[in-house]
């Protein structure tokens, strides 16, 4: 399992190290400007009232980004979950199948190895690769000295991020699992990223309209905080996102841990037999 | 009891791809320390059965035991066996070649010896520093022989194993499997090449449509060896003198004072009796195994 783990690390490290320094300098920059942004004062708030009201529906702190929870808020909690969503969806989506369409896990899987442990061990490296980013990320906000006016701890600077990494984690999962029931990695990647943006869109319209909130209410980012969790942390909402991510992972690890290893010539880049049952009876009936 | 078991033991296996049916009542019994021949055309059932074996894909129906353990119930224990040659060889095209076999040899919980690996690339004169991507085909599948070779496990699965290989590493190959059998292991290797099939192995099981038609011994497959010959004389000869020869089936004449013949099992007596005439030219072409089964089942069975 150690060497999977390894192995996975390995591959994931060029997405680390370019994600990770992108973060890093931005979240740097951002620290270090947060001074003169939050001094520009009056002037600013007449700009951002002259906003269309659906600005709002995205940067539910806008009016309060003079203060460290609006300014980590509207410059990066807001949005970084849909771009680092992207990274993660085509993570999860590659994880297990990008070796299968590239015929390479029909060899690895002939070694000593069980499905359990080489499913787990490149989820543990992928959660690894996560964090370490969203580290680097953390390690920009830290690194710049701290003005008078920011007020936040450390602590509660570090605990916002967990949101973060749980709806990271929950997308993740989701292109995991898609990835091991559809036919191929575009396919997950395609659907998982889709459902991504619906719902980052959908969770910005509910906070314009109260009636999406009855179906928003049902969707991940409904219980992400974003700068939200910086004032507070909800466990709450936290431990059911965690569980919803452990929720589909575990069923993709049903699911890999049951189906043919596919290779190229055989039919296995087919939709699972369960799926189509419709499409074969309704074959068989018109026969 | 394990001592006992055959190396491999499939029974009535079954395995369908939707509406294909790939293995369709597979039997065989392969012996320990012997090599083994799996000779089919493409798309016969060969890969499909030894994926099964090493549940990579799970049968529909049927049992098999791997040195005595049942795949499905304990695939790793069989695996830690077990070495394996994929027909499809492909391998992490940003490693080195040194990598990917530490990498593989790690999965194996290094109980690899390095020293061996470094001989065994020396012997298919494989460069260790050159990155996968780098590889032509060939090379490529020699980095897929030494990983196989490199556990000396005792039980070694090849798919087409000297698939891409030139002729001289052919033969280098088959020599390696010989010694293999000799210090121990069983070798189960698929082919569609009988010539190669017939050359090492002890015993071959022929399949067809996912069904083993015949079990048999490496003789028996050179009365399967059907050639088709082109013979052009400097005079005209009727094919007469050569009809009555055992094996020997002549062909609708294509050219004038060419005879064409289709012929199967030793060819002493064809060429005995081509020596009494002067021959201009001879042309011979060994068909396909598809083919072979076609002329040797008589399109029947």
């Amino acid at each position: 399992m150690w060497a999977e783990y390894k192995n996975t690390l390995r591959k994931l490290r060029g997405a680390v190290i370019g994600w990770g320094i992108g973060l890093f300098v931005y979240t740097l920059m951002m620290m270090a400007l947060f001074e003169t942004v939050a001094g520009v004062g009056l002037a600013y708030m007449t700009f951002i009232d002259a906003f269309p009201e659906e600005m709002w529906g995205f940067f539910p702190y806008l009016d309060q980004f003079q203060t460290p929870v609006g300014y980590l808020d509207t410059y990066f909690f807001s949005y970084i979950n849909i771009i680092m969503g992207i990274l993660m969806v085509g993570m999860g989506a590659k994880l297990i199948v990008k070796d299968e369409e590239d015929g390479v896990l029909d060899l690895t899987m002939a070694y000593p190895i069980s499905r359990a442990a080489l499913f787990w061990a490149r989820v543990l490296a992928a959660v690894t690769a996560v964090s370490a980013i969203l580290l680097a990320a953390i390690a920009g906000w830290l690194l710049v000295p701290k003005v008078e006016s920011w007020t936040l701890s450390t602590e509660k600077l570090l605990l916002a991020h967990l949101p973060l990494l749980a709806l990271l984690l929950l997308f993740g999962g989701l292109a995991l699992l898609l990835s091991l029931v559809l036919p191929s990695v575009k396919a997950a990647s395609g659907a998982a990223g889709g459902l991504m943006v619906a719902n980052y869109l959908l969770n910005a319209l509910a906070n314009l309209d109260d009636r999406l909130q009855a179906i928003n209410q049902f969707t991940p980012f409904y219980y992400y905080q974003g700068g939200g969790a910086v004032d507070e942390l909800n466990w709450a909402y936290l431990a059911g996102m965690l569980g919803a991510a452990l929720l589909l992972t575990l069923l993709a690890w049903w699911r890999f841990s049951a189906r043919d290893i596919r290779v190229g010539g055989e039919a296995g880049w087919e939709l699972p037999s369960w799926l189509t049952l419709k499409r074969q009876a309704n074959t068989n009936n018109g026969r | 009891m394990e001592s006992l078991s055959p190396a491999i033991e499939i029974r009535a296996l079954h395995k369908s791809y939707g509406s294909v049916k790939a293995l369709q009542g597979v039997d065989v019994t392969i012996q320990r320390g012997e090599i083994f021949g799996f000779l089919g055309p493409n798309g016969a059932g060969k890969t499909t059965t030894i994926r099964c074996v090493l549940d990579l894909i799970r049968p529909d129906s049927g049992q098999m035991r791997v040195l005595g353990i049942d795949p499905q119930q304990d695939p790793v224990a069989v695996r830690e066996k077990v070495s394996y040659l994929p027909g499809e060889l492909n391998l992490d095209a940003g490693l080195k070649v040194s990598d990917q076999l530490r990498y593989l040899a790690e999965l194996r919980g290094n109980t690899v010896e390095w020293r061996y690996v470094e001989r065994l690339a020396q012997r298919f004169d494989l460069n260790l520093g050159l990155r996968i991507k780098n590889l032509s085909k060939g090379n490529k599948q020699k980095v897929g022989i030494v990983q196989a070779l490199m556990q000396r496990s005792n039980l070694l699965i090849l798919d087409e194993p000297t698939s891409g290989l030139d002729p001289l590493m052919q033969q280098e190959v088959l020599k390696a499997l010989k010694e293999a059998r000799d210090d121990g292991a069983t070798v189960f290797f698929s082919s569609h090449i009988i010539s190669e099939v017939e050359a090492i192995a002890d015993r071959v099981a022929i399949i067809r449509k996912g069904v083993i038609v015949e079990t048999v011994t490496p003789e028996a497959l050179t009365a399967m060896q059907i050639r088709r010959v082109r013979v052009t004389f400097q005079d005209e000869v009727t094919a007469d003198a050569f009809t009555q020869l055992a094996g020997i089936k002549v062909l609708p004449q294509d050219r004038e004072r060419t005879l064409r013949f289709e012929i199967s099992g030793e060819m002493g007596a064809f060429i005995k009796t081509l020596s009494r005439f002067t021959v201009v030219d001879l042309e011979m072409e060994r068909p396909t195994l598809e083919e072979a089964f076609m002329a040797y089942y008589q399109e029947g069975v």
